[in-house]
C-alpha cells in the first residue's frame, strides 16, 4: 500500500492519498473538532462515456444515452433490500449522483460513520439487475427528465452545448431521453457496470470526523482485488468549430433566459486546472459586477443580478460561459463581444484584476469550511488528476498576462453562440 | 459539541448572539428584522432588503461595492427575506475568510464590518429617499426577479398552492410582493418603511466566528445605543385555520410534468413528534411517500413532505403525469391515514428517529446551520440547544408519532397541471 501526504504550503491543511492493493485510490483528511464526516464513492464514468472497450472486447461498445445516470439509480438496489433501508439502521443521510464524467455515492454522518462505510463499500460493489427491476425504474426517471426538461437554465445550457458541440456526447441529456432510456435493460447495464466500476477507475474519499487506520481496515475487508482492465473511452472527432450560432426556445419563463458559450481546446491535469480558473478571472474581469461593462448593462436594463461567469470543462471539452436573464440577449450578446475585443486592444484594469484574484483566492479558501465541501474537493482532485490544494496554489501565482492571454486565445468571437429562453 | 454561544440584549428587542468556534475559517454576520407580514409591508421591505446592502453613504453605487468586496478575498454583502409564520424576516448578511488567509495581512473582517455597520445606519440616501438610482435598479430586479418565479415550477407550484392554503391570513402574500403594487413604489417610501423597520422590527443578530471578538456586538450596541426604539411584537405562531371542506384547485401552466401540493394541517404543540411523524411519513429515503408512492408505484422522482410549525401545517411536493394526480393524492392519504392507525414498524420509527438525531448532531459544524437552528428556535419560543433537542426526540415514544398524525387533516389540494395551451397560470378554482 502505498501512501502519501500532501500538504498546502499556504493553509497548513493536509490529508493522505492511499493507493490500495485493491486498485482503489483513497485519499482521506482527517478534520478536528467537526462533528460531522462525509464520504465519496466514485466512479470515472459519466454521461458521455458512451463508447468504450476493455482489453477482452475486440470492438467498441456503444450505449444508449443516459445509461451511466440509470445505472446509477439501480444500484442502490440488490438482491435482498436496498441500500437506503440498510442506511436507515446507521442514521447516515444518503444519496448519489451522476455527471457528465463521474458517478459519486455519497454519505454523510455524525454517528456509526464506519458501519456506513462498510455498506456503501458493499452496494456499490454487489449490483443487482433484473429486467423486473430494470422497468420500474423507467418510471421514475422518466418522471425526473420530466422535471428536468421543465427546467429552463437546464434547456438553456443543453442548447448551448448543442451549438458548440458537432460530435461530443456532452451535447446530450445526462439523464438520456425517455425514449433512450427505454433501450436499457439488465444486460447492458451490467456491461457498463463490468467496464468502468472496476476499482482502477475509481475512488473513496472521506473527510471530516474520520480516523485514517479505520477506513483502510475497512477498506482490506471488503475491497475485492481487482486487475486493471484497460479501460478504453473514445470519443468522435470533435472540430474546432461550432455547430451554430444561435438556438432559441419558447418556455414558460417570466423573462428570457441566455447562456453565451465560447468554445476552446480541451485539456487534462494540472494545465487545464491553471487553464480553468485563467478562463474563469478572464470573464470576471470583463464583465463582474465590479466592471464598468456590467455596470453599463444594469443602467441600460439589460442584465440584472442573476448575470453570472462559468467554466465548463472535463474529457474532451471546455467552454467559457457568461449567463443570466435578459430583455433582449442579442443586444447582450453584442455588447460582451464589443468589450472583449476592446480589452484585447486597451488591455485589462490591473486593480479589477487584482480584486478578482483576490475574490477567486477567497473562494477557494471557502471550499476548505466543512467536511462536505472538502471532500468534494477531494473527488475534484482525483478525476482531474491534481491535488485539493493545487488551485489556491495556482490561483495565488496567477498574473495579469496569464489572463491577458486566454482573453485572447480562449474568448474569440468566431467560437462564441447564444442560447436562449423565451416566454 | 459545547461551542461558547452567548445572547445578550444590547439595546430595547435587540438580540445579540455571538458564537466562537476555532475550526471555522470564515466569519458570519446576520441581522435578521422580523415584522408582520402584510401585503403592503412585504413590498417596500422586499425592496428595503435589497437595497440596504448594495451601497451605504461611502460606498454609492453597487458596482463600487463588489469592487470592495471582491478586494475583500470575496466577502459576501447580500440579503433576504422569508416568510415565519404570518412574519416577514429580512436578513441582511456578510461573510469573510479568516484574516489569516490574507496575502499581506489586511483586516478583513474589520473593514467588513466597518462596511455593513454603514449600509445598516447610514444608508445611501439623497434627500428624504433612497438614492434614486441604486434604487431603479433594484427596483427592476426585483421586478424581474418576481416574473421569475415561474421559472422553477416546483417552487411556482407552491407559491400559488399557498394563495389557496392560507387564504385570508397574512401567509397568504408572497414576501416579495407584486409586479404592479412594486411599479408604483418610490424611493422616499421605501426609506421611511426602512426606517419604522429600524425603530419597530424585532432584530436578531448572530456572529459566528473563528475567534473570540467582541468588536462587532461594541459597533452595533454603540449604534442602537440613544437609538428610538418602539418595538412591535411579533406572533411567531400563527396556525392556519383547517377549512370546513377539503379545497381543491387545479391551474394549467405550458409544461410538462403536473406538479402537486397537498396541506395538512394541525393545532398539535408537540413539536418534535411532528416533526419526526413527517419524516417518517415523507422526509427520507426510506420514508413511506419515497418507499411506496415512489420505489413501489414509480409515480413519481420525488414525492416530500415538510412540515412548518409555525403554520401548523405540513406540505407534501411532487412531480407526476397528470393522468396519474389523482392516484398520487390518494396514496399520500392512505399512506398518512396507514401511520395514524400505528402501521409502521418499531423500526421504521427508530431509524427514522436515528436519522433526525444524526442531522442535528451536525448543526454546529456550519456557521449556517448553527444561525438557522438558534434562529428557527425563536421563532418557535423554545430556544434549545441541539443537544436538548436530542434529548426530546430520544423520550419520544411510537404512541407519540401516532398521536401527532392523528392530529393532521387534509385541508387543501393543489394541482398545477401541465398544459400545452396556456402560457400562464389560468385557474380553474373548485372551491
Amino acid at each position: 500500500m502505498n501512501k502519501e501526504i500532501i500538504t498546502s504550503s499556504i493553509t497548513g491543511d493536509s490529508y493522505t492519498r492511499i493507493k490500495h492493493k485493491s486498485g482503489l485510490e483513497i485519499l482521506v483528511w482527517e478534520m478536528p473538532g467537526y462533528s460531522s464526516a462525509e464520504a465519496l464513492f466514485g466512479t470515472k464514468y459519466g454521461s458521455i462515456n458512451t463508447r468504450f472497450r476493455t482489453q477482452g472486447d475486440s470492438d467498441y461498445t456503444t450505449v444508449p444515452e443516459g445509461i451511466a445516470h440509470f445505472l446509477e439509480h439501480k444500484l442502490f438496489e440488490n438482491e435482498e433490500c436496498d441500500a437506503f433501508a440498510q442506511y436507515a439502521k446507521t442514521g447516515a443521510s444518503a444519496n448519489a449522483y451522476t455527471s457528465f464524467d463521474k458517478t459519486c455515492y455519497l454519505f454523510s454522518c455524525t454517528q456509526n460513520f464506519n458501519e456506513s462505510l462498510k455498506i456503501l463499500l458493499s452496494f456499490v460493489q454487489e449490483p443487482y439487475f433484473t429486467e423486473e427491476t430494470v422497468q420500474k425504474e423507467q418510471g421514475i426517471i422518466a418522471q425526473e427528465i420530466r422535471m428536468c426538461n421543465d427546467n429552463p437554465g437546464n434547456r438553456c445550457f443543453y442548447n448551448m452545448l448543442k451549438c458548440l458541440y458537432h460530435e461530443h456526447p456532452v451535447k446530450i441529456d445526462i439523464a438520456g431521453t425517455v425514449d433512450s432510456i427505454k433501450q436499457i435493460n439488465a444486460d447492458l447495464l451490467y456491461k457498463c457496470y463490468n467496464t468502468f466500476y472496476n476499482l482502477n477507475n475509481m475512488v473513496l474519499v472521506a473527510a471530516g470526523n474520520v480516523k485514517i487506520d479505520e477506513i483502510l481496515a475497512i477498506a482490506d475487508e471488503k475491497l475485492r482485488m481487482c486487475e486493471d482492465i484497460k479501460l478504453e473511452t473514445v470519443f468522435p472527432d470533435e472540430p474546432e468549430t461550432i455547430v451554430k450560432k444561435e438556438m432559441t426556445e419558447k418556455m414558460s419563463v417570466g423573462i428570457p433566459i441566455f447562456n453565451i458559450g465560447f468554445k476552446s481546446a480541451p485539456g487534462s491535469g494540472y494545465e487545464i486546472m491553471k487553464a480553468e480558473l485563467e478562463t474563469f478571472a478572464a470573464l470576471n474581469v470583463i464583465s463582474n459586477p465590479a466592471s464598468e461593462f456590467y455596470r453599463k448593462m444594469m443602467e441600460d436594463g439589460l442584465i440584472n443580478s442573476s448575470f453570472s461567469n462559468e467554466v465548463f470543462s472535463g474529457d474532451g471539452y471546455f467552454a467559457a460561459i457568461s449567463g443570466g436573464e435578459s430583455k433582449d440577449p442579442h443586444e447582450v450578446f453584442t455588447r460582451l463581444m464589443t468589450e472583449i475585443e476592446r480589452v484585447k486592444k486597451e488591455g485589462i484594469d490591473r486593480n479589477l484584476f487584482e480584486s478578482i484574484r483576490k475574490y477567486t483566492y477567497g473562494q477557494a479558501i471557502r471550499e476548505l469550511e466543512n467536511p462536505e465541501q472538502a471532500a468534494s474537493l477531494l473527488i475534484n482532485s482525483y478525476f482531474s488528476t491534481t491535488t485539493a490544494f493545487d488551485g489556491i496554489k495556482a490561483i495565488s501565482e496567477m498574473t495579469c498576462e496569464d489572463v491577458m492571454n486566454t482573453i485572447k486565445t480562449r474568448l474569440t468571437p468566431e467560437t462564441a453562440v447564444l442560447s436562449i429562453i423565451e416566454p | 459539541m459545547g461551542l461558547n454561544i452567548d445572547r445578550e440584549v444590547i439595546a430595547d428587542g435587540v438580540g445579540f448572539t455571538e458564537i466562537i468556534d476555532p475550526k471555522l475559517r470564515t466569519s458570519v454576520l446576520k441581522i435578521k428584522f422580523v415584522t408582520e407580514l402584510s401585503e403592503k409591508t412585504a413590498q417596500l421591505n422586499s425592496i428595503v432588503s435589497l437595497l440596504v446592502p448594495s451601497s451605504n453613504s461611502q460606498i454609492k453605487t453597487y458596482s463600487e461595492m463588489s469592487d470592495r468586496l471582491d478586494a475583500l478575498y470575496g466577502s459576501s454583502l447580500y440579503s433576504d427575506t422569508n416568510k415565519n409564520g404570518d412574519c416577514q424576516t429580512i436578513t441582511i448578511s456578510a461573510d469573510c475568510i479568516n484574516n489569516r488567509f490574507a496575502f499581506d495581512g489586511e483586516d478583513i473582517l474589520g473593514e467588513l464590518l466597518d462596511i455593513i455597520n454603514d449600509c445598516i445606519f447610514s444608508p445611501n440616501t439623497d434627500g428624504e429617499g433612497f438614492n434614486k438610482t441604486e434604487f431603479e435598479l433594484k427596483r427592476r430586479e426585483l421586478i424581474e426577479s418576481i416574473c421569475s418565479d415561474i421559472n422553477n415550477k416546483r417552487w411556482y407550484a407552491m407559491l400559488r398552492a399557498q394563495k389557496t392554503i392560507f387564504k385570508g391570513e397574512p401567509g397568504e402574500n408572497s414576501v416579495y410582493g407584486q409586479v404592479e403594487t412594486a411599479e408604483k413604489v418610490t424611493p422616499h417610501e421605501a426609506y421611511e418603511a426602512y426606517l419604522w423597520l429600524l425603530k419597530t422590527a424585532v432584530i436578531e443578530i448572530y456572529f459566528v466566528s473563528p475567534a473570540e471578538d467582541h468588536s462587532a456586538k461594541e459597533r452595533f450596541r454603540k449604534m442602537f445605543d440613544g437609538m428610538e426604539r418602539d418595538v412591535r411584537k411579533v406572533r411567531f405562531r400563527a396556525p392556519s385555520p383547517l377549512k370546513d371542506e377539503v379545497c381543491r384547485v387545479t391551474e394549467k401552466v405550458k409544461m410538462k410534468q403536473t406538479k402537486v401540493v397537498m396541506a395538512f394541517k394541525s393545532l398539535t404543540e408537540k413539536r418534535e413528534a411532528a416533526s419526526v411523524m413527517t419524516r417518517l411519513f415523507g422526509g427520507t429515503p426510506f420514508s413511506k411517500l419515497f418507499t411506496n408512492v415512489r420505489e413501489k408505484m414509480s409515480l413519481c422522482y420525488y414525492c416530500a413532505a415538510s412540515f412548518v410549525y409555525s403554520k401548523g401545517t405540513l406540505f407534501v411536493e411532487s412531480g407526476v403525469e397528470t393522468e396519474n394526480a389523482e392516484k398520487l393524492v390518494a396514496e399520500v392519504q392512505n399512506q398518512l391515514d396507514g401511520i395514524k392507525n400505528g402501521d409502521f414498524t418499531d423500526e421504521e420509527f427508530e431509524n427514522t428517529r436515528r436519522f433526525l438525531i444524526n442531522l442535528v448532531n451536525g448543526v454546529e459544524d456550519s456557521p449556517g446551520s448553527l444561525i438557522s437552528w438558534y434562529f428557527g428556535g425563536r421563532c418557535c419560543d423554545d430556544d434549545i440547544s441541539p443537544e436538548e433537542h436530542i434529548k426530546r426526540l430520544e423520550k419520544l415514544t411510537r404512541e407519540d408519532i401516532i398521536a401527532a398524525a392523528r392530529t393532521f387533516s387534509l385541508d387543501t389540494v393543489y394541482v398545477m397541471e401541465a398544459d400545452g395551451e396556456y402560457d400562464g397560470a389560468e385557474e380553474d378554482d373548485d372551491e
